[in-house]
């Protein structure tokens, strides 16, 4: 519900700017206000809490429409047509697969022949801070170049600067044709329609690094609320992914307790979720926790290892962890085979002996003291 | 070392005799009042044999205490009998539903012998026991296979490296080649330290030395982790941590009465010779041969005054005998390596009782210099 002192506001701002709220401080806004006949009882945290909203979600001209709006979503409040389809109707996008070229490949997807990252899907990828989000993922984009070099990848940051850039790349010079977007060149001025033209644009495989600092970004320097900047974030990454046949991945964080901190809506639209972890050892190693490309491969671990600038996945433990399988798969074949060894021994017929003695029920006379 | 045909030989014998298993909820075992007495229980309305050893187990996992337990194994009570099935339906009604178990049985002797919580049961096959140990050979070339044991419901494949590691410092005799030993017990995969010693050809295993070392789960992960673990320790050449200050240790402390006397009943209790009069001279002839120490310790303690059998162990933990604790590990592991002419129903139990020895976390006489202060 908006009040009657911020209908006032909008009002205000609608006679005066087309419903744009112009930049500028925020103060000097207000001191021109208050010489306009709208501005005539309102106090300055009023006005200010009304521009944060208007450099937000909604449109002067849209709140303006009537002095009481309630806060639906504005998807929800249009007329929907449903467009119900069978699936063997539907038009689906020409889905490319791209490959790093590595053992990694495998466990991206099992729905091709050695594997690979499908296009039309979102993905997530959390893991501790420090355990090599960014360098496994740069690592890939790299690749995925090197193996197919007419796939347009591209690495959106927006936490890195110039300088922290220069230090990967002389850690991996194998990044050195990474195209990258660095979203602090656009924070004063341009920071959405940046986000929003390197989504939907050309690009076929896109890093997002990261997705919670996008949205910390929105919220603090643009003032959106970060409930409407998470949707606005997830929606368009669905938007890249499922409407334009990208492969999206979103770098996201974890608690120290390894909890996955991120947007829910977007853990739940996501084709995949990709953990960075240190395991036994400290030796670093990748998973899937979901994976609907792969998922006869989620939660196996592939290791891997920093050599010659480069990201290494061990082979031999994988390897070795295959041969796990095998043999858990065999143990459990066996153990049924003596499970029914057992039963023809000891529960067949036969040894139904007619002395069989009725056991014996249970009676408090019999009840024990059983250490807790 | 082991020719490819005793290999061979001991994998079909370890196959031949692997445990059957029956996952079963606790709900399911139905006692009588003489179930313990004459050995059996019902289960899906037949009557199963099961052995001592088997209600030991289901009493130990239904928290019934120790000295309930021990009565239990003496006497065979029925009373006591009856006080576990009250513990069964007392489990399963009040602990918040049935309990998953895993049953174990011998094909043999025809009888269940084991119950475990169904997560406690993590072990492999003993064919995959013995590929795995073929997998170690081919991988690690110098490698080979020491020697098998099997017996008890336990196989255990020591395998040892040729490579050998001097501890001069401790003394010119103390060489050794270290390796391992994969074990399967009916309910349990581990991979225990193995260690042998050049200048006596003494082999011995010790649990726990090394950190835990055992197939925690029978999965896929469990596994892996249990090959990852041994191809870790492998690239250290399996010796095990510490073994050096362990093997100080054990040189410069003496062992206790109460360590010898465990030992010496340990081996003349596995004597496996029947006539009496043969059995006792066979057990002088080993404490005199081989723990001449226990003898003199005995007579010392009854001319102070004391009668040795009324000690307790703790007290005779305090008493120090003239041999260290190191010559009393080779003397267990010596028997447990060496045809002698007696006989025992299981020698290689003596590798394994003096590994144990060893790896002690702390020998009883270790600190009694402090006692003088």
């Amino acid at each position: 519900m908006i009040g009657k002192k911020e209908v006032q506001v909008r009002k205000y701002f609608t006679q005066e700017f087309s419903g744009e709220v112009p930049t500028g401080k925020v103060l000097d806004l207000f001191q021109n206000f208050q010489t306009h006949p709208l501005g005539e009882g309102i106090s300055y945290s009023l006005f200010n809490g009304v521009i944060k909203k208007l450099r937000g979600p909604q449109t002067v001209a849209e709140v303006t429409q009537t002095s009481r709006v309630v806060a639906t979503p504005s998807a929800a409040a249009k007329e929907v047509e449903l467009e119900i389809v069978e699936i063997g109707n539907m038009d689906f996008p020409d889905f490319k697969c791209f490959k790093t070229g590595t053992l990694l490949d495998k466990l991206f997807s099992d729905h091709e022949e050695g594997g690979g990252i499908y296009g039309g899907t979102a993905n997530i990828v959390i893991g501790e801070s420090g355990v090599g989000k960014s360098t496994v993922m740069l690592d890939i984009l790299a690749k995925i170049k090197r193996n197919q070099p007419e796939a347009k990848v591209l690495y959106i940051s927006s936490e890195m600067t110039r300088n922290d850039l220069f230090f990967y790349y002389r850690k991996m010079p194998i990044i050195a044709e990474v195209p990258t977007l660095l979203l602090m060149d656009y924070i004063q001025t341009g920071f959405v329609k940046a986000i929003e033209k390197a989504l939907t644009g050309e690009h076929d495989v896109i890093l997002i690094d990261s997705h919670q600092d996008i949205i910390v970004k929105l919220k603090d320097v643009l003032g959106w609320k970060s409930t409407y900047a998470e949707a606005w974030l997830t929606n368009l990454v669905i938007k890249a992914a499922d409407g334009m046949g990208k492969s999206i991945f979103c770098i996201q964080h974890m608690t120290k307790g390894g909890t996955y901190v991120g947007s829910t809506y977007l853990k739940h639209a996501t084709t995949s979720m990709m953990e960075i972890k240190f395991g036994p050892g400290n030796r670093r190693y990748l998973e899937f926790t979901k994976n609907r490309r792969g998922g006869s491969l989620v939660n196996k671990p592939l290791f891997y290892s920093m050599a010659d600038g480069q990201v290494v996945y061990d082979q031999a433990s994988w390897d070795q962890l295959v041969r796990a399988e095998e043999v858990a798969h065999t143990e459990e074949a066996r153990r049924e085979e003596l499970e029914s060894e057992f039963d023809d021994l000891f529960l067949s017929a036969t040894l139904q002996t007619s002395s069989v003695e009725e056991p014996t029920e249970f009676t408090e006379e019999n009840k024990v003291e059983v250490e807790q | 070392m082991l020719s490819q045909a005793q290999f061979n030989e001991a994998k079909a014998a370890a196959i031949k005799s692997e445990p059957l298993t029956k996952p079963v909820m606790l709900s399911e075992i139905k006692l009588s009042d003489n179930s313990q007495k004459d050995g059996f229980i019902h289960l899906n309305d037949s009557r199963v044999p099961a052995s001592g050893a088997f209600f030991k187990q289901l009493a130990s996992l239904l928290n019934i205490n120790q000295t309930l337990n021990s009565k239990f194994e003496k006497n065979g009570d029925a009373a006591i009998g009856n006080k576990l099935i009250g513990a069964v339906k007392h489990y399963t009604e009040r602990r918040g539903g049935d309990v998953p178990l895993m049953m174990v049985a011998n094909r043999d002797q025809r009888e269940v012998t084991g119950i475990v919580k169904a997560d406690k049961f993590a072990r492999i096959s003993n064919e995959t026991l013995f590929k795995t140990a073929e997998e170690i050979l081919n991988e690690v070339p110098d490698m080979h296979i020491e020697s098998i044991d099997n017996g008890g419901g336990t196989s255990r494949i020591n395998l040892i490296h040729t490579s050998e590691v001097g501890f001069e410092r401790i003394g010119k005799d103390e060489v050794f080649r270290f390796g391992i030993s994969l074990v399967n017990n009916p309910t349990q995969t581990q991979v225990d330290d193995f260690f042998y010693r050049l200048v006596c050809a003494n082999g011995a295993v010790a649990k726990d030395m090394t950190a835990a070392f055992q197939l925690k789960q029978a999965n896929a992960q469990g596994i892996a982790e249990l090959f990852q673990s041994l191809k870790a320790y492998g690239k250290n050449g399996f010796v095990p941590r510490a073994f050096s200050e362990r093997l100080e240790r054990a040189t410069g402390t003496r062992a206790s009465l109460s360590e010898v006397q465990r030992a010496v009943d340990s081996v003349v209790g596995n004597l496996k010779h029947e006539d009496p009069e043969m059995r006792r001279r066979l057990q002088e002839s080993v404490v005199d041969n081989h723990f001449p120490m226990y003898k003199s310790t005995m007579a010392r303690v009854f001319n102070a005054g004391h009668n040795p059998d009324f000690l307790t162990d703790k007290q005779k933990s305090f008493i120090k005998t003239g041999m260290s604790v190191w010559d009393l590990v080779n003397e267990l592991t010596w028997l447990g390596s060496h045809n002698t002419v007696e006989e025992y129903e299981n020698r290689a139990r003596f590798k394994a009782a003096g590994g144990s020895l060893f790896a002690k976390s702390n020998y009883d006489l270790e600190a009694a210099q402090f006692a003088t202060i």
